[in-house]
């Protein structure tokens, strides 16, 4: 399996690249639970953000045009907040126009589970459950790279 | 059979299955599936076929690396049957792969015993029928005033649950004498309306392994749902 570099940062190495995806279920905005492990044989790309961050509404924003391009393709995609003000979360999260599901009230470990140690972080996971990539921070250039990468991904 | 004559079979297969590594890895090239390539491409052997796309090793740190898919390097030669040798090492790597998924059932089994032995073993299931008056949403499990299980159910879960399936939400260990189990669910009930009820039982663990049924039934007469807890001897 190959591995990848950050591309924020190329010297920051994350550890969970080429290991199992942790298990997350969380509630979401629409009041439906959504379990990452359910998506087994899809590509799922799990955006971690939280309603204090401006940054993680264009990297939601990109998400969503890369999602509705390749979800017949077999992309899921996954927002997942990190805040601890829910309320704060929750108007964040209803203010954003997208169609993929924003979970709001992840268990508390997820953070550790998934070496958070920013926001915004995303983690591609491929059809077999293995997680594959790691993004730290957005820049509106980097929409290309994830396409380039979830191409390959759902090329597999 | 006990559970020191399984851990030394165990054993055995695992010697047997990683001492026959290094011989398959002498006779045959890597594998070209995506899920069995080596972890690092400087740690593929010399030998190993060149990506298609020579301008992949150039790509900048961060890019997703494409396993090389060579179409002329895979596939048959000519004629259509692959050689005999290579049929011959095929049968023995799929007879190799199957003994390491009954060896890991095997594990599995054992771990459960060794984790959960009878005498201390608690398990508690979930069921639901039909399903008119009440979805589930989520189930919180208290043995003894305290948490031991949270879970939350995905709307699969959940239709799964009322084609008649049952889902063990916990496997614990207690002592022998007197527990208490308390759960409380959470879902929508009649009119869609939120829904939270609570459910407990007073039980007597013995020596022997203990079942419970959390089971969420439909109470026609009244239009409501039924929460009980069934002790299973």
């Amino acid at each position: 399996m190959p591995f990848f570099a950050i591309p924020a940062s190329a010297v920051e190495r994350y550890e969970l690249v080429g290991k199992p995806a942790p298990d997350l279920v969380a509630r979401g905005l629409t009041g439906e639970n959504v379990r990452i492990s359910e998506h087994r044989g899809e590509v799922v790309v799990v955006s971690f953000w939280s309603g204090s961050c401006n940054t993680c509404r264009n990297q939601l924003e990109a998400l969503d045009r890369i999602a509705r391009t390749y979800a017949s393709a077999g992309l899921t995609v996954i927002g997942v907040n990190l805040d601890d003000d829910l309320a704060r979360a929750e108007k964040f999260a209803r203010a954003q126009n997208v169609q993929f599901p924003l979970l709001i009230s992840a268990p508390e470990n997820t953070g550790a589970d998934y070496h958070i140690d920013r926001v915004p972080m995303m983690v591609f996971v491929d059809r077999a459950g293995v997680l594959r990539a790691a993004h730290r921070e957005f820049k509106s250039r980097d929409e290309d790279l994830y396409v380039r990468e979830l191409r390959t991904l759902l090329n597999e | 059979m006990s559970i020191n004559h399984r851990l030394a079979r165990a054993a055995a297969w695992m010697a047997c299955a990683i001492l026959a590594m290094p011989l398959l890895a002498q006779d045959q090239p890597p594998p070209q599936s995506s899920t069995q390539a080596p972890p690092d491409a400087a740690a593929a052997p010399a030998d190993a076929t060149p990506p298609a796309d020579a301008s992949v090793s150039d790509a900048p740190a961060g890019t997703l690396l494409s396993e090389p898919v060579d179409g002329a390097a895979q596939a048959p030669p000519e004629g259509g049957e692959p050689p005999a040798d290579t049929r011959a090492l095929d049968e023995t790597v799929q007879g190799l792969k199957k003994d390491v998924v009954d060896l890991n059932r095997e594990l599995f089994m054992l771990e459960e015993e060794l984790l959960f032995p009878a005498n201390t073993q608690v398990a508690v299931f979930v069921s639901m029928d039909i399903g008119e008056f009440f979805a589930i949403d989520s189930l919180t499990l208290k043995i003894d005033n305290k948490e031991v299980a949270n879970y939350l159910y995905t709307p699969r879960e959940a239709e799964a649950l009322l084609k008649g399936g049952v889902h063990r939400v916990y496997l614990g260990n207690l002592k022998v004498g007197e527990h208490q189990l308390v759960a409380f669910f959470n879902g929508k009930g009649p009119m869609e309306r939120d829904y939270k009820r609570g459910a407990n039982l007073k039980f007597e663990k013995g020596v022997g392994a203990k079942y419970l049924e959390l089971r969420i039934t439909d109470r026609q007469r009244k239009g409501q749902p039924e929460f009980q807890i069934k002790d299973w001897e």
